[in-house]
């Protein structure tokens, strides 16, 4: 049977067509993941070049501007954002300024400038980054009109970027952000207050937790404890003393005395003991732990019976890890009271000597 | 260098796995005239921990692959020859616990990242200053 007479027939014709389609399809497809692959390889070289010949050069102007830097092609300008973002995130001091200096001599922060407001997401976001490390003031009224993009990324690096470059001017407005963006990252927000100061957060966190909403006040009160602001102690006193207040603030308040108050606010925490949302009498007795004395002990042992599980439990906590707290103590308590009550207490006296030896 | 105890004159390792902040302290170190080893996880440590030559000082990231800064550490004062390096954490957690832990098994100096390049500098050449095998060398 030859060729001739096979394609004769209408099917095998049809079949063979069919093959040498597939078969064509197959090796262009194939040719175009070799080319992109070398593509890709060709692109990662040349990065890893451009990082070999640039990292010395950041790392040299940190003593002196180089006077005569190579030249940037158009198609590395991303690879330099990226190097000199991460150049200067790993160093901080008057060193960062000594790199800004050899970053604005290649001409880099009109590029910053270009690439925020015409590059793709990504680049826009290092761009934003690299605008704030930068400390450009040019860029200031695109950073703020960022600010409310609807994308959570890019607004808090506006926000982070504004107060690397004017801290002072940018944190009033940042801080009512801080309070409606429940897009932001809590932990980006925090590393972002914590880096700006204490000083310079403490008093617009403040102004905005004092006459927001419940929710709000409660997240800013969050960020005010999570930054050590101790200016926030009163604020949070204040709010305790209003009526009708929301569970949720009372919380954030409770949290923030304990964490930044000292033993004076403990009768205004020992208020909430017998709170009757379960989460508030939590709160106050992990506060207790963290600041009461011997005088609430009794107190304590009768929250071992609350109704809550996870009242009990942090209470057995909170009494194991207390500082006057012994192991024949915490064992003569164990016999005085209920079978509910040892139960959560078990755990935490089995282990009351390895934690004492461990702790620092 | 020899099988005396004795270490490489002007010697650090470096156990770091970030490769930026690698780049750049080999770039410090080395124009201050220390040969680097770089190890970028535990494993490789370790290896070098067993094999190498006493170093002037060793530079310890805290956050590492398959073993930890303070495991290593603990791993270097157990080995006598190394019980005297001088010892330089880099940690991004300043947390007091974690400081007074690495002080406890026996860390030299530690510094929290992001750094003062400059500053980095002058302790590290400090410590080699005070690590006895650079005085025996010296």
């Amino acid at each position: 049977m030859t060729l001739h007479s096979i394609l004769s027939d209408p099917l095998a014709r049809l079949a063979a067509i069919l093959g040498i389609v597939f078969f064509s399809f197959s090796v262009i497809l194939l040719g175009v993941v070799v080319l992109m692959r070398l593509w890709r390889l060709a692109r990662d070289r040349r990065k890893r070049q451009f990082i070999d010949l640039w990292s010395p050069i950041f790392y040299e102007s940190m003593a002196e501007t180089p006077k005569t830097p190579p030249g940037i092609l158009a198609s590395d300008w991303i690879t330099f954002m990226q190097l000199y973002n991460s150049i200067q995130e790993s160093i901080v001091g008057e060193t960062k300024e000594k790199v800004n200096v050899l970053a604005r001599h290649v001409g880099f922060d009109r590029v910053a400038l270009k690439l925020m407001r015409q590059g793709r997401l990504s680049h826009r976001l290092t761009a934003i980054i690299a605008l704030g490390n930068l400390c450009e003031h040019s860029a200031k009224n695109d950073l703020q009109e960022f600010l409310l993009d609807k994308s959570p990324y890019v607004s808090l690096l506006a926000a982070r970027a504004l107060l690397r470059i004017d801290s002072q001017s940018a944190m009033a407005r940042i801080a009512v952000l801080c309070g409606s963006r429940e897009d932001w990252s809590s932990v980006g927000v925090i590393e972002m207050l914590n880096e700006a100061g204490t000083d310079t957060v403490a008093d617009p966190l403040s102004m905005v937790a004092a006459h927001a909403s419940p929710d709000e006040a409660a997240r800013v009160l969050g960020f005010l404890e999570a930054a050590k602001c101790t200016i926030a102690v009163p604020l949070a006193r204040d709010i305790l003393g209003r009526q009708g207040l929301d569970d949720r603030l009372t919380i954030a308040c409770i949290r923030l005395l304990a964490e930044l108050a000292g033993p004076e606010e403990l009768p205004v925490i020992r208020g909430y003991l017998q709170h009757h949302n379960w989460c508030v009498r939590l709160h106050a007795v992990k506060a207790l732990g963290r600041l009461g004395s011997v005088d609430d002990e009794a107190d304590m042992i009768s929250l071992l019976d609350d109704e809550n599980w996870w009242v009990r439990f942090r209470t057995a906590e909170a009494l194991a890890n207390f500082s006057f707290m012994t192991m024949a103590r915490l064992l003569d308590i164990k016999t005085r009271v209920s079978t509910k009550a040892q139960e959560v207490l078990t755990p935490f006296a089995a282990t009351h000597p390895f934690r004492s030896k461990v702790s620092m | 260098m020899d099988e005396t105890g004795k270490n490489d004159q002007r010697s650090i390792l470096l156990i770091e796995d970030s490769d930026d902040c690698a780049r750049m302290l080999k770039f410090l170190f080395t124009r201050q005239g220390y040969t680097i080893f770089h190890a970028i996880d535990g494993i490789e440590a370790q290896t070098m921990i067993d094999t190498i030559n006493q170093p002037s000082v060793v530079i310890l990231d805290m956050m590492l692959p398959y073993a930890n800064g303070l495991q290593l550490l603990a791993n270097i004062r157990n080995k006598p020859s190394w019980s005297n390096i001088p010892v330089m954490l880099l940690t991004s957690d300043g947390t007091t616990g974690t400081i007074v832990k690495a002080f406890e098994l026996g860390a030299n100096d530690y510094v929290v990242k992001p750094y003062k390049p400059m500053e980095l500098v002058v302790r590290i050449k400090r410590l080699a200053a005070s690590s006895p095998g650079t005085r025996a060398n010296a």
